[in-house]
């Protein structure tokens, strides 16, 4: 079960409002290579790992990936503070606006909302983990993608720190699949798999 | 930066090199000394915990916190994603 730490992982604190750039940033919220996507696909996929080491890992970035989930929405919430309506008409932020006021929404920055076909959860932990990795560097490809497009420093502190976070956990899952190498046939690590197969490899 | 508001940033700090260590021994479990880096933060948040209660009372993040006074001050603002408060 959870625990609810009531702080954020790094803090946010921006002076200025910003829906252009909150229409952006909320990518990283309900978007393809998100903290959602992220938080639900590692949380979905340790179920069915067949060693301890993994079931900890995905379960422990999986719940990092929650405060990052917040840490997203804090920036789009500062973002769209107190807006105006002559500011909401000027940055296009009306199509949003419309069906969701300055309420927090899964959408990616082309207005599609989150989907499940973001995450898959394959059943075997080496197909599994090398979905991780691709999350982590398309995650941190968007971040830089973020960098690329806002200026504000406020908003550039805590995308910083959530990119190299991605890096570190691609890093993570890297050292998962040489373990689950490790366990495998070394002549042929698909010969079965561990998470359905009796007798396959060892734990 | 005021004394109340570095302490709390000096705890946010370690309980993020904590959680870096709970991830890097999931993949290092008989790394010793990564589990001695590990028991020594934790006790440098205890210490900065008890340094904080000592000068500003609880320090309440967990709903499962210690020393209620009589109202339940778990649901007192500013909540995380709000841009105020003392730090």
């Amino acid at each position: 079960m959870w625990q609810y730490d009531k702080k954020l992982q790094y803090p946010v604190k921006i002076k200025k409002t910003d829906p252009k750039a909150a229409q952006i940033i909320i990518s990283q919220f309900g978007g393809p290579d998100g903290e959602l996507a992220a938080s639900m696909r590692y949380l979905t996929q340790r179920y069915t790992m067949p060693y301890d080491d993994l079931r900890g890992l995905l379960t422990d970035i999986g719940t990092e990936e929650l405060a990052h989930l917040e840490m997203v929405c804090a920036i789009v919430y500062q973002l769209t503070k107190d807006l105006s309506i002559d500011e909401i008409k000027k940055s296009g932020f009306d199509k949003y606006f419309v069906d969701h006021t300055t309420a927090v929404y899964p959408v990616a920055a082309s207005g599609l909302p989150w989907r499940a076909e973001y995450i898959q959860a394959k059943g075997d932990p080496i197909t599994d983990l090398h979905e991780d990795l691709a999350a982590e560097q398309k995650a941190r490809t968007t971040y830089d993608n973020i960098l690329r497009l806002v200026d504000d420093p406020d908003i550039r502190e805590p995308i910083k720190f959530l990119r190299q976070r991605e890096i570190v956990h691609y890093q993570r899952f890297g050292e998962g699949l040489e373990r689950t190498k490790e366990r495998l046939n070394s002549k042929n690590f698909y010969a079965c798999n561990p998470s359905f197969d009796k007798n396959c490899g060892r734990k | 930066m005021n004394k109340k508001c570095r302490i709390k940033r000096y705890i946010d700090a370690l309980d993020f090199a904590i959680y870096e260590m709970v991830l890097y021994l999931d993949t290092h479990p008989t790394d010793r000394k990564a589990q001695a880096m590990f028991n020594d933060y934790k006790q440098r948040r205890a210490d900065a915990v008890k340094e904080y209660e000592s000068l500003f009372g609880p320090y309440i993040t967990k709903v499962l916190h210690n020393d209620p006074k009589g109202r339940w001050e778990w649901i007192d603002g500013p909540w995380p994603w709000e841009n105020e408060g003392d730090d």
